[in-house]
């Protein structure tokens, strides 16, 4: 999994850092941005392996977020991060071409299972 | 004034189930922290190993919290959204044990043990979610009152003839349960558990042995 480019989406600033940091001990290079606007802007500037998108965010949804991802870039794979309640927009979300997605806290061995699941 | 009284209840489970998901996000920081905290531990060599098993346990301590604060706010977000539809299509085994779960803390007050026996396959039924939680609620009330401290109360459902019933149960009485029952208090309780299953279309018996059946309807009328 080396060499890997993470785009992470998730509006709580103090989560995704923490997130990104621990991946990046891990070697994955991982980029954070907080809203759904901004991450469809920097996916028609950057390439990325995979992408972490909290279904839960002000402005666009995560949801509505995936549906702009899936139509301008339907390869990248993407894992919905969901509160307990809201499995249903996990559910949702697979539907409408999201590999996959966990309950949010994440665990960091099931995140890393799931992006390597999602790159084979 | 029903119309006002709904839409009160829908209000405040709206607004506890959205407090919910900020303490969930909350909690997935404090656990991210931790789990960095503990990287960096695996991922540094030049920290003593005697820090490394204090600080091993401190992170221990704080994933047990976090995993209990999670469980909590899960149940509270359930909870919340029983307020959702006034009539939902509902598992008897999950309404019994979301309303069981919230109780656990009310039943350590007084030393008493809560046991959930579900039936082995869900029952369907269609019900008032927020009317079934309080019938559920006054049932432990009741039977709580003739546990002043101690004691031990199981919920077990059961499908008889596709009559979904709970039954609740004192399973044991504590060696000295001292007290006094008020019966104009119990007469009280009944009286309130009974209304409360006119709205659901239930039935609701008690026992000498002390144990309650409430009966209900697979789909409610009225």
């Amino acid at each position: 999994m080396d060499n890997l480019k993470i785009l992470l989406v998730d509006d709580e600033d103090d989560f995704i850092n923490t997130l990104a940091e621990r991946l990046e001990l891990r070697g994955l290079k991982s980029l954070t941005v907080h809203d759904g606007e901004s991450a469809i802007r920097l996916l028609d500037t950057e390439q990325f392996d995979i992408m972490l998108l909290d279904v839960m965010m002000p402005g666009m949804s995560g949801l509505e977020t995936l549906k702009h991802v899936k139509i301008d870039h339907p390869d990248l794979p993407v894992i919905l991060l969901t509160g307990h309640g809201s499995t249903k927009d996990g559910m949702e979300g697979m539907r409408m071409g999201a590999f996959d997605y966990l309950v949010k806290p994440v665990n960091i061995k099931d995140l890393l299972k799931k992006i390597e699941a999602a790159l084979k | 004034m029903k119309q006002l009284q709904d839409s009160k209840l829908v209000f405040f489970g709206k607004m506890t189930a959205s407090t919910t998901h900020e303490m969930k996000n909350v909690f997935a920081i404090i656990k991210e922290s931790s789990g960095l905290m503990e990287d960096i531990m695996s991922f540094t060599d030049d920290i003593p190993e005697t820090a490394k098993i204090k600080l091993a346990k401190i992170i221990d301590k704080i994933k047990g919290q976090v995993e209990r604060g999670n469980n909590l706010t899960q149940r509270i977000n359930r909870f919340a959204h029983s307020s959702d539809a006034l009539i939902a299509d509902t598992d008897l085994n999950e309404i019994v044990s979301r309303l069981v779960n919230m109780s656990e803390r009310l039943a350590k007050m007084k030393n008493i043990s809560l046991e959930l026996v579900p039936a082995a396959d869900p029952i369907m039924i269609t019900t008032k979610p927020v009317e079934l939680l309080m019938a559920q609620f006054y049932c432990l009330e009741y039977l709580f009152y003739f546990l002043p401290d101690g004691g031990k109360v199981s919920a077990t459902i059961k499908n008889p003839e596709s009559k979904p019933t709970i039954r609740f149960q004192i399973e044991s009485l504590p060696s000295n349960p001292g007290g006094k029952i008020d019966d104009a208090t119990l007469s009280g309780k009944w009286s309130e558990l009974e209304e409360i299953c006119k709205c659901l279309n239930a039935n609701a018996t008690v026992d000498d042995k002390l144990c309650i059946t409430i009966t209900l309807p697979v789909k409610p009328t009225g």
